[in-house]
């Protein structure tokens, strides 16, 4: 290991693999799609984040992947071919954004695929079949703004939902017509913090509904279906997590973010937990049966692009357990898959068929039994995971501006944890404590890049790591700008002191990790909560903080419902120190731009960053695998074949 | 905005031994700008900590490609190793001594000014270089940073001005500022004085997303740098 004179070196360098406790994940070689020329195209900075889709066609030969993804004001779709691209569109004067593949529709050789604009307009093509293209919104007389996500109804053959930054979100309905003029809505349904709206005209055309959601022209950044398909969650730059009953339209919860905008969301592959990362560097957890945030994540270096669970390396209960939940009592687990119920309210019910009204038929408008099959496309994209069964220990992914990867692993006992005034342990000392920054210990060690936390056999992580100790001992203070990121000097500056003598008397690293967040660990429980540790701020104040002289009359366009300084304190944005603070599995600077995309495959993990590169990371071992082999071959290139 | 008033208002942030200033009369600029920052030393043969309390108007943060605001105030408050030729002098032991210190916000000012440190010296080139990292920040705010006695830790800020240096280096150049006002926010640029009409449009200039505003959009792309010089964050409360 060198030190680094400037930026650069330890954490900064760019990771090509990396282990966990599941083994090494390895970027895939030459896995950069190939992206033809890029004439005309120069301002890489000003696009669109690129965004990627996946879907597996019914492909009786197994080659139905199909991959799609944006960059500037081009589409692509590849299939295992990748020297020429199955489609690919140039746009002038838009660009796209987002796109969804209707899963519900498709065939071994057709897929509807939708695609939002910068603009606001809206394409429907089939890139397989190519005779499709349809466009909505396309004088822009319903929104003028930039499509910010887009999704298919789940277990719909023709709706589709579209958010904008204007704040709105309109249903479509693909065999509709648009309209000549500019539509004019009568209220429809209202609720804290938001408005539903219909078309006032006589014949049916798009949009059939239109949400207004958060305070005027609050940008929506993402939205996500629940992987039953009853709820809907929706986050916006006005900070807030929203999460509705979908056919309904009932407001069931919410979430502020710390601070900032909420930027992405996703649902746990069990429906139980819903993800949103923001501009507060965070990735929140947030209970759907408590209706709060349960846990807080801090790992990232700037604001989180992308959270999405791994469905394949989050580990389930056995099926017949009964799992306790602190916030109600149903046994889901003894339900059959997508008839299990979500709360302990049953008129929730995350079955399609609930919503019986005359409506429901409008929004969902096809088949109710194709759902399990309808989980969210990033969730969980492999066709054989529908089991519902509650999860013990949640694997979750997540990517930033900062474009860094981390994993996380959260466990059924943190995120149960009931809220607290004040998260505090005897072991916490007074304003001494100097171990109590909540992340740097996972920050210090990535470092080290090659070995994993939750090593049992530690000695190499150990051996690692004492030498990199030894180095920092050495720094002297002309050297002290190389550890500006002081996460690395404050992991080596307590280690040295509370265990000058790392050897194989110590206690794991994982253990002494987990135990630093604590100051002196004292419980014996580090292993246990590896990756949670509590936030070391507060400990003398058992007062009020909320107190009046701050609250003020807050600005401009801000309900009363909406004031971050009433939430604050409350189950939709806790105190720092009053809900659990995970830390990453892993931390890793993957990409020299910012992360743009993640999804989780069942062989595989593909990301995206702003400057078009889409990489591939093979899962620990799978390479082996028959099955999986072909799946590889999507992502080498032909000469990289011959070679084999 | 004038900006030279805030950065000369500063005191160094590797104070280390010395004794307070003798406290001016207070002003409206303390009630509003001033903050207390406190610095923890433990000294590493003794244990002992020693804690010293200083007031600042601005904080003075390192940038970092790729990261936020958030992550560069956190880089602030990180513990950092005194050893070698740059000892601490404890009290107890009466002698020099290795020791570890860390800076954490105690008292959270009224209106917080940031000054991101963009020029910095590089050794190489015997000059100053301005430093282009992006990095992104919010339209509001809370600190990680603040020490286990402050007395409101989460107070919310909310961006209401910018002020960004247009060019090159640190020698030359020209400072604007973007603030906001009644809910609009106002670009200043020596006497014009232009509205940023769209709101969305703001929001993409100010965090430094892509830019849709053409008087910033040379700027922006020529340094390729987000914002420099100074910050300001004022509490919600005290916008109306
Ligand atoms: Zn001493």
């Amino acid at each position: 290991m060198k030190m680094a004179v400037q930026d650069g070196g330890g954490k900064d360098e760019l990771k090509t693999q990396f282990i966990t406790r599941e083994g090494t994940y390895r970027l895939m070689t030459l896995s950069e799609y190939s992206r033809p020329n890029r004439v005309g195209y120069t301002n890489t900075q000003g696009s669109a984040a690129v965004r990627v889709s996946f879907v597996t066609l019914p492909d009786p030969s197994g080659n139905g992947d199909r991959i799609c993804f944006n960059f500037g004001r081009e589409l692509y779709v590849y299939a295992a071919d990748l020297t020429k691209p199955v489609d690919k569109k140039m746009y002038k004067g838009t660009n796209p954004t987002c796109h969804d593949f209707n899963m519900v529709t498709m065939t071994p050789d057709s897929v509807s695929l939708v695609v939002g604009f910068s603009t606001g307009q809206i394409q429907l093509i089939d890139p397989i079949k190519k005779e499709l293209s349809k466009l909505y919104n396309e004088e822009r007389l319903i929104d003028k703004t930039k499509v910010t996500c887009i999704r298919w109804v789940p277990g719909s053959t023709n709706l589709f939902l579209v958010s904008h930054s204007s704040g709105q979100l309109y249903l479509y309905n693909e065999e509709l017509p648009c309209g000549t003029a500019p539509p004019h809505y009568q209220p429809f349904k209202q609720g804290d913090g938001y408005a539903i709206h219909t078309c006032k005209t006589k014949s049916t055309r798009n949009p059939l509904y239109r949400w207004v959601i958060g305070s005027e022209g609050c940008c929506i950044n993402e939205f996500a279906f629940s992987p039953c398909g009853a709820y809907l969650a929706v986050v916006s730059q006005d900070g807030f997590l929203r999460v509705f009953h979908y056919d309904t339209m009932e407001l069931l919860g919410s979430a502020r973010s710390y601070f900032g905008g909420f930027l992405c969301v996703c649902w746990s592959p069990d429906g139980r937990y819903v993800v949103v990362g923001g501009e507060d560097d965070l990735v929140t957890v947030w209970s759907f049966h408590e209706r709060r945030v349960v846990a807080r994540g801090q790992g990232h270096r700037s604001w989180v692009s992308v959270v999405a669970f791994d469905p394949y390396t989050t580990s389930y209960s056995e099926q017949d357990s009964t799992v306790d939940f602190s916030g109600g009592s149903d046994d889901e687990t003894a339900q059959p898959q997508v008839q299990q119920n979500h709360t302990p309210n049953p008129i929730h019910n995350c079955t399609l068929s609930s919503g019986s009204s005359e409506r429901s038929s409008v929004t969902r408008n096809s088949g109710l039994g194709g759902a399990g099959n309808q989980a969210s496309n990033r969730n969980s994209s492999g066709s054989d995971f529908n089991r519902m069964n509650a999860a013990t220990c949640y694997r979750l992914g997540s990517v930033g501006q900062d474009t860094q990867l981390c994993l996380w692993d959260i466990t059924e006992d943190v995120l149960r944890q009931p809220m607290c005034s004040k998260l505090r342990t005897s072991g916490v000392g007074g304003s001494g404590n100097f171990g109590g920054s909540g992340t740097f210990g996972v920050n210090g060690s990535a470092s080290g890049g090659t070995y994993h936390l939750n090593s049992t056999s530690g000695c190499a992580a150990r051996c690692n790591n004492v030498s990199t100790t030894l180095q920092t001992n050495a720094v002297t203070s002309k050297d002290k700008e190389c550890l500006v990121d002081g996460n690395v000097s404050h992991f080596h500056g307590v280690n040295m002191h509370n265990n000058s003598s790392v050897g194989v008397t110590a206690p794991s690293l994982t253990q002494r990790l987990a135990g630093l967040g604590f100051g002196d660990r004292k419980d014996g429980s580090g292993t246990h909560k590896r990756n949670f540790s509590l936030a070391s701020r507060g400990g003398s104040t058992g007062g009020d903080k909320n107190n009046s002289s701050y609250r003020g009359t807050g600005t401009s366009n801000r309900t009363s419902a909406d004031d971050p300084m009433r939430l604050i304190g409350t189950g939709a944005c806790p105190r720092f120190d009053e809900c659990p603070v995970l830390e990453p599995l892993i931390c890793k600077k993957i990409a020299h731009e910012r992360l743009t995309a993640l999804v989780f495959r069942e062989d595989c993990f593909v990301t995206a960053c702003q400057d078009g590169y889409v990489y591939t990371w093979a899962r620990p071992g799978k390479m082996v695998l028959n099955f999986t082999v072909v799946f590889f071959l999507l992502f080498l290139n032909q000469q990289q074949l011959h070679q084999q | 905005m004038p900006a030279e008033r805030h950065q000369s208002s500063t005191k160094p942030k590797m104070g280390n031994g010395e004794t307070p200033t003798p406290q001016p009369e207070p002003t409206w600029v303390h009630e509003i700008f001033q903050g207390i920052l406190t610095s923890e030393t433990r000294c590493l043969n003794c244990e002992t900590v020693s804690s010293k309390d200083e007031d600042f108007f601005d904080l003075q943060v390192d940038v970092d490609q790729n990261t936020s605001i958030t992550h560069c105030l956190k880089c602030f408050s990180n513990t950092e190793t005194l050893c070698s030729d740059n000892k601490f002098k404890c009290d107890h032991c009466s002698s020099y001594q290795e020791a570890q210190k860390r800076m954490r916000v105690k008292k959270l000012p009224m209106i917080l000014a940031l000054h991101l440190k963009r020029f910095k010296y590089m050794e190489q080139y015997n000059r100053h270089i301005k430093v282009s990292h992006r990095v992104v920040f919010p339209l509001e705010l809370r600190l990680f940073n603040t020490s286990d006695d402050a007395v409101n830790p989460d107070r919310l800020y909310d961006l209401v001005a910018v002020v960004i240096h247009c060019g090159s280096g640190p020698n030359r150049g020209h400072y604007i500022s973007i603030v906001k006002s009644h809910g609009f926010w106002l670009l200043f640029d020596d006497d014009m004085v232009d509205l940023q009409v769209d709101q969305e449009d703001m929001a993409d200039v100010v965090p430094g997303s892509p830019i849709s505003s053409i008087c910033l959009q040379e700027f922006y792309i020529s340094t390729g740098a987000l914002i420099s010089g100074l910050r300001v964050m004022g509490e919600c409360s005290s916008l109306g």
